[in-house]
């Protein structure tokens, strides 16, 4: 049965991925518990966005969501809309599943979990080369994967190619990983805590590689995380989401120096500083919490959503 | 029992119409054996007195699933035998699982050469067929259901410690026992309180479903006549004295045979739902 | 010279796996004072989880010896007085409470394991030690199924007390936990060791937690200690390149850490080329 191809996002749109009063609701053996409040957020062309929250927030349910990842999970209600360009794919799960590893890839927290450890990274990259074109010839298929192993700065990439996801080090398959999740060159990059598993000094690196790799590619991320720190390193533009609910959407730059939301306020202050000799602060109630959100200069939507 | 009421899972138990099928057979075994007294049509019969004048008679009004060669109730004969049938069962299970789980956990927690040695021992046990090794008891001892039942425990009791240790090798990784050292509890509470409650959901799966498979080793010994002896109604010697009649009176062999099947097939099933029940409460 | 409160002395700790051997410590000596927060910095590696297994006795050296109070640990069996005497926070508070058991059973372990008070008086024991760590009498009763990270790790603090230790190691305490709950868990932590006058043994990969609360730091790259110092020390002057690099590779939140941080960028630059990990 045909699939419908996805269609290539024109020039013209400025919005790569726009989602617009998300509600999620699962229904449990207690009745149904809303987990998203009516999210709006949007990743413009060549934009770093990152979604910050803590565990149990609904950050990663969203990233699921817009990858078409949640519709297994019986008994959940959502409404609103969630475009990829300009094409509506809330519930279009035949055009999302296309779409991944094509127009749309993604990154997870560990990468070995998320590699089939059956298959060689070799089959892995002609399996995600093939979902873009199927008629690539294998010698074409593992050239490109040998030139994408070689842009993230993996030696020796023929004995990637046949080594399987087990064999590898952590900072080496996280390499794979992006290497795999760029090859297809996608307009959209969703990664969920990356690097989050791997040490502080790998991290790093694999962080700075990242970013080298979608700033020569002009890749659109969604990015989600709990380590600000990271955050501040990595994005252009951040939501802060808590308990479902934005509350606070604004450039890295103001967030850092002008938090104005109690939530995001408490969240910096809370963070241990290098500098500091104190245990952090952090408040006694959750006042404010709930706040409604707090949009800073500049940041809104623009109207010119293609139609 | 505490730990079954534990078990949020009901909900999954209750999901699953071959659970509840599982349910409702074992109820019936159940109730037989409790009430065989108060249900059985022909109390009598169960001995060794029948009714002289409806001998291997087919099902009728009068003998639901007809009469044997000497008058009985084969109904009759098949609740009573379902009694004899559980009592098995329950006197084997309360006496190998202690021991199977106390050599399992200790086994499991202890070092390598203890765990070697029990192994192995367990091995010897679990790669002869279940029935050989009953029979070969049997041979040092004279056909009965005690003996019967002797057979069946000492042979039984590696499959516990075969599972014991394995859950208790898995249980040893997590932080609780090695908080529970470091505090400097003493073995016997880390094995017994801190990982036995672990093992239970499991161990109490495995007992279900075993009363099943205890039935029906218990009746194929009964059936080779190393089991029961006449006139205890037994459902594998009724079984195999009907035999020799097919296919004439066929009904002597097939009623007490779907009654095996049915307890067997009752406890499985409900083994195979609390086992699905406890893992939804994990 | 008083004697040292736990020492470490010239401790070698070899695995054997697989055939080939790891060595997970590596000629380690240090010394730890009474009283003081003494951090143990290191990635994947670097043996600090073994160190801290040496100290509580759950593992043993291949050579060398560890010290408490001058009374040598490192043999076989460890004497019930000294279990009591040096206790553990796990990282993961999840599988560190036993779900069959309600959290009072827990705590109260180390009052029967080590006879503390009467018998009678233990509930209420676990009921004062529960309201220590901030946490209603109500949970003495119930089960940990459905309790938060933090508040597993406030029963975790909880039962440590039980026993009235000297020296408690934590095994990154706070890294699984969400930024908040780490900070108020901190704030318990360092609250705990000022009121009872503990030693902690903190054992982390996280520099920024380690500024805020260490008196002194070891740094461990590979099973070998690479620098130690006292935490000002370290922060403002790290000699040894590798706690540099560890330095400048922690993402910061405020202009003023990056500004700090940044110094030592210039020698130790994250290199995207660098393939071996």
């Amino acid at each position: 049965m045909p699939l419908a191809k996805p269609v290539a996002l024109s020039p013209g749109d400025a919005v790569v991925l726009g989602v617009r009063n998300l509600h999620l609701a699962f229904s449990g053996p207690r009745g149904s518990v809303e987990v998203l409040h009516g999210v709006s957020l949007h990743v413009r062309r060549g934009e770093k966005v990152a979604l910050v929250g803590e565990s149990g927030s609904g950050k990663s349910t969203i990233a699921r969501l817009v990858l078409g990842l949640l519709h297994d999970q019986g008994g959940a209600t959502v409404s609103g809309s969630v475009r990829l360009g300009s094409r509506e794919i809330l519930g279009d799960d035949a055009y999302i599943r296309a779409a991944r590893g094509d127009r749309v890839s993604m990154i997870f927290q560990d990468p070995v979990s998320a590699v089939n450890p059956a298959f060689t990274i070799g089959d892995q990259f002609r399996e995600v080369l093939r979902r873009k074109d199927p008629a690539i010839s294998n010698s074409e298929a593992t050239r490109r994967a040998r030139a994408a192993l070689v842009d993230v700065y993996l030696h020796d990439p023929d004995r990637v190619l046949a080594s399987y996801v087990f064999q590898l080090s952590g900072g080496m398959s996280q390499r794979v990983m992006i290497a795999l999740a760029l090859v297809n060159a996608p307009d959209l990059l969703v990664a969920d805590e990356p690097g989050s598993s791997l040490d502080v000094t790998v991290q790093a690196r694999t962080l700075h590689l990242m970013n080298d790799m979608i700033g020569r590619r002009g890749t659109s991320v969604l990015f989600i995380s709990h380590n600000l720190g990271v955050v501040r390193e990595f994005a252009d533009r951040v939501y802060v989401i808590y308990r479902g609910r934005i509350v606070e959407h604004a450039t890295v730059n103001q967030l850092f120096v002008d938090a104005r939301h109690p939530y995001t306020r408490a969240l910096l202050a809370a963070v241990p500083k290098l500098d500091e000799a104190r245990v952090p602060d952090v408040p006694e109630t959750t006042y404010g919490f709930a706040n409604p959100l707090i949009e800073h200069e500049g940041c809104s939507e623009q109207p010119s959503v293609a139609a | 029992m505490k730990v079954l009421a534990d078990l949020p899972g009901w909900r999954a138990f209750r999901r699953n119409p071959m659970s509840l099928i599982g349910l409702v057979l074992v109820a019936v075994v159940v109730c037989s054996a409790l009430f065989a007294d108060l249900i059985a049509p022909y109390p009598s019969h169960a001995g060794s007195i029948g009714d002289f004048a409806a001998m291997d008679a087919p099902p009728n009004g009068k003998y639901l699933l007809g009469t044997d060669t000497i008058g009985r109730d084969l109904l009759t004969r098949i609740i009573y035998g379902y009694r004899l049938s559980l009592e098995m069962a329950v006197v084997v299970l309360a006496i190998t699982t202690p021991i199977g789980v106390v050599i399992g956990l200790v086994a499991g927690y202890l070092g390598p050469v203890w765990s070697y040695v029990l192994m192995r021992l367990t091995d010897v046990f679990l790669s002869i067929p279940p029935l050989v090794l009953a029979m070969s008891i049997m041979g040092f001892l004279e056909p009965s259901a005690i003996h019967g039942m002797m057979a069946v425990a000492a042979m039984w009791w590696p499959w516990y410690a075969r599972l014991t240790y394995n859950l208790t090798r898995a249980e040893k990784q997590e932080g609780y026992v090695l908080a529970a050292e470091t505090v400097g509890a003493g073995m016997p509470h880390i094995l017994f309180r801190e990982i036995l409650p672990n093992c239970l959901p499991a161990i109490f799966t495995k007992m279900t479903i075993d009363v099943g498979f205890v039935i029906l080793i218990a009746s194929s010994l009964s059936f080779l006549g190393l089991g029961a002896q006449a006139p205890t109604p037994d459902l594998g010697s009724m079984v195999a004295d009907g035999a020799k009649y097919m296919p004439d009176s066929w009904w002597l062999a097939l009623f007490p045979a779907l009654a095996i099947l049915i307890a067997v097939m009752g406890f499985n099933l409900l083994g195979d739902g609390l086992r699905e029940a406890a893992d939804a409460s994990r | 010279m008083t004697e040292p409160f736990l020492s470490v002395e010239h401790v070698t700790k070899r695995f054997r796996s697989d055939g080939h051997e790891i060595v997970a410590l590596d000629d380690v000596s240090l010394v730890v004072e009474s009283g003081e927060c003494h951090a143990i910095i290191g990635e994947s590696g670097s043996g600090k989880s073994t160190l801290g297994n040496l100290i509580l006795g759950i593992e043993q050296p291949t050579s060398g010896l560890v010290r408490f109070k001058s009374e040598v640990v490192s043999g076989r069996r460890r004497p019930l007085r000294l279990k009591r005497a040096i206790q553990l926070i796990q990282q993961n508070p999840l599988s560190a409470l036993n779900s069959r058991r309600t959290v009072g059973q827990s705590v109260r372990l180390a009052l029967d394991v080590h006879h503390i008070g009467e018998r009678a008086h233990r509930r209420r024991r676990v009921i004062e030690l529960l309201g220590e760590v901030g946490l209603p009498a109500e949970y003495a009763d119930r089960r940990p199924r459905g309790l938060s990270g933090g508040e597993r790790q406030r029963i975790a603090v909880s039962r440590a007390l039980a026993c009235k230790p000297e020296l408690l190691v934590l095994d990154e305490p706070t890294s699984a936990l969400d930024v908040l709950v780490q900070a108020r868990v901190l704030q318990l932590l360092m609250q705990t060791r000022r009121q009872y006058g503990l030693t902690y043994l903190f054992i982390t990969h996280d520099l920024a937690v380690v500024r805020g609360i260490a008196d002194r730091v070891s740094v461990f790259q590979k099973g070998r200690l690479v620098e130690a110092g006292s935490t000002d020390e370290i922060f403002a002057a790290p000699r040894n390149p590798y706690t540099r690099r560890l330095l400048s590779a922690i993402p910061v939140v405020t202009a003023e850490e990056a500004r700090h941080r940044d110094q030592f960028r210039s020698a130790a630059e994250p290199n995207v080329a660098e393939t071996d990990d």
